[in-house]
């Protein structure tokens, strides 16, 4: 055969070949969510397992650190448990009075400050500070649409409450579950690699790993960002005198999770408790130029230090991901897509570097 | 109340016995076999133990092929029961057999070093069991048993360097053949 020929029928092949492998990898990956979508209406059960496995990531390191100072992996898993145990005990100790000031203040603003009255205020800051507004009809609309969003708002706080249950049983699945994790993890990963026929047993030892390595150094580092966005987000709150700057700063670091929307959506509530408590809009400056330097810090110190090379997800999925994981899951679906999308785009590239370099995958043995 | 506390961890209670159960039963043959690989000779029973609770242990039929030629390495295998050949341009017309090994040899050690190709196929010859240590298990067994780490990479360095050595005295032999091996050639007609 002409040569040139016969490396366009190679080409052609390998084409063809990577179409078929990554159709069935699809298939696979369509069969995952299907039964991830499964298990989110048997959902006690899945949140406390992610959020387990995030946990038992975080914390492997810890372990191995006890462990190598001697102490087998049993002890050193209870020990980490029972000091994250005692610290979280130790710090609602500490914070508790603080954040049942928060919802004493909270509650006797609810009870002083109805949502009719809270949308009267907002009339009179709005007339106030933008009279031209008045002659327009602006105003109603804009009082109105804020009506329509603080009566949904006050709706779905409701339908938060029969989760309360879910959220004690979380809580004691959460912690058995990453005993286990972190006991246990190293043990399932062999006897999952022990069933795979042999002629898959090197690519998925090596899949594992790599995965295993950029999934860990994301999740630490992601979760490690928004520990420190917020401690600086509760500590520039207090300095500014803010309500409920405990509650509001610990969101707007869990928000920070989610790229690109975060950081904004943590700043919003801060900005509109500011304003309606100081009843100034121009209350809500301090706190936006707050926000910004936190941002500022984020992107020039925090981020570059501690993400450094991690996995990256283009701003469209980002997007796309949140709407979809906020639609079908909710607030945790919000906060777990994205380590989620992270998960299944590092499989698909190292599903694409294997196919690349491991015959068994295009078909070959 | 000693008593009791014993029964209560023993492997017969479910709950308890799974949580804290001995895992090394069985592991002792695994063991003594790894003792006798020159790799694992200097290690205690105690490291051989760590060791133990890491390998795979994979079973190949006759003629199934255990890694390719320039696929990516992940680790060496130690023969425990059967045989294995070591191929270079395997199922082609060039095909050539490097060596046979039998139990107790071990082979693709340098996968354990370094994130390369494999440099030859590896097949079974006839039902075939090996043990695989695999490099993804290392970073995190230096991490947890430092001593174990500098062991088993300090040993691994002896092997190869007695292997690079025997390597320079074969080249050195062939060189000095190498004239008189062509002068033959040429004399023959």
């Amino acid at each position: 055969m002409n040569p040139a020929r016969e490396g366009r029928s190679v080409v052609i092949n390998f084409n063809r070949d990577l179409i078929f492998f990554l159709f069935k990898t699809g298939l696979l990956l369509l069969g995952l969510l299907a039964t991830f979508w499964i298990l989110s209406y048997s959902g006690m059960v899945l949140t406390p397992l992610i959020l387990a496995i995030l946990l038992s990531i975080l914390l492997n390191p810890l372990v191995l650190i006890l462990e190598r100072r001697g102490l087998n992996r049993t002890t050193a898993v209870v020990l980490i448990l029972a000091a994250l145990g005692i610290v979280l005990a130790a710090a609602l100790t500490l914070l508790a009075p603080i954040i049942a000031r928060e919802f004493k203040t909270l509650s006797g603003l609810a009870q002083h400050e109805t949502p009719a009255t809270l949308l009267d205020k907002l009339k009179n800051l709005l007339q106030r500070y933008l009279p031209w507004l008045k002659n327009s009809g602006l105003t109603t609309q804009i009082v109105s649409r804020a009506e329509k969003f603080l009566y949904s708002l006050l709706n779905q706080s409701i339908q938060l409450l029969p989760g309360i249950i879910a959220v004690a049983i979380a809580l004691v699945l959460i912690p058995f579950m990453t005993f286990f994790l972190l006991k246990d993890g190293r043990r399932l990963k062999k006897s999952f690699i022990q069933v795979l026929p042999n002629r898959y047993f090197e690519m998925t030892v090596s899949l594992l790993h790599k995965i295993d390595l950029q999934l860990g150094s994301y999740i630490r580092g992601q979760m490690l960002v928004s520990l420190c966005i917020g401690i600086l987000a509760i500590t520039a709150l207090a300095i500014l005198d803010v309500p409920y700057f405990l509650l509001i700063g610990s969101a707007a670091g869990l928000a920070n999770m989610i790229p690109y929307f975060g950081p904004i959506v943590g700043a919003i509530p801060a900005v509109i408790l500011n304003v309606i408590a100081k009843g100034a809009l121009g209350a809500a400056l301090p706190v936006i130029a707050a926000f910004l330097l936190i941002r500022f810090i984020d992107d020039t110190l925090v981020s570059p230090n501690i993400l450094g090379r991690s996995l990256k997800i283009h701003p469209l999925l980002v997007i796309i991901v949140i709407f979809t994981g906020g639609e079908m899951f909710g607030i945790m679906g919000l906060l777990l897509c994205i380590p989620v999308t992270g998960i299944i785009k590092v499989t698909i590239q190292e599903l694409i570097w294997n196919f690349k370099h491991y015959r068994v995958l295009r078909g070959g043995d | 109340m000693k008593g009791s506390w014993r029964r209560v961890m023993a492997p017969s209670n479910h709950l308890w016995g799974n949580i804290f159960k001995e895992k090394n039963e069985g592991h002792r043959d695994t063991r003594i076999l790894l003792k006798k690989i020159p790799l694992f000779a200097a290690l205690t029973k105690s490291e051989l133990k760590e060791i133990v609770r890491l390998i795979h242990h994979r079973q190949y039929r006759n003629e199934e092929i255990i890694f390719w030629e320039d696929e990516p390495g992940v680790g060496m295998y130690v023969i425990q029961k059967g045989a294995v050949g070591i191929y270079k341009d395997y199922a082609k017309a060039e095909q050539k057999e490097l060596v046979r090994l039998e139990p107790g040899d071990f082979f693709g050690e340098m996968a354990l070093l370094e994130d390369d190709f494999r440099s030859a196929t590896a097949v079974a010859l006839g039902e075939t069991d090996l043990y695989g240590l695999t490099h993804p298990n290392l970073p995190d067994l230096f991490l947890r048993k430092p001593q174990l780490g500098v062991k088993l990479l300090s040993t691994l360095a002896n092997i190869l360097a007695r292997r690079l050595r025997k390597t320079n005295q074969d080249l050195q032999r062939l060189e000095k053949n190498l004239p008189a091996a062509e002068a033959k050639e040429k004399t023959t007609p």
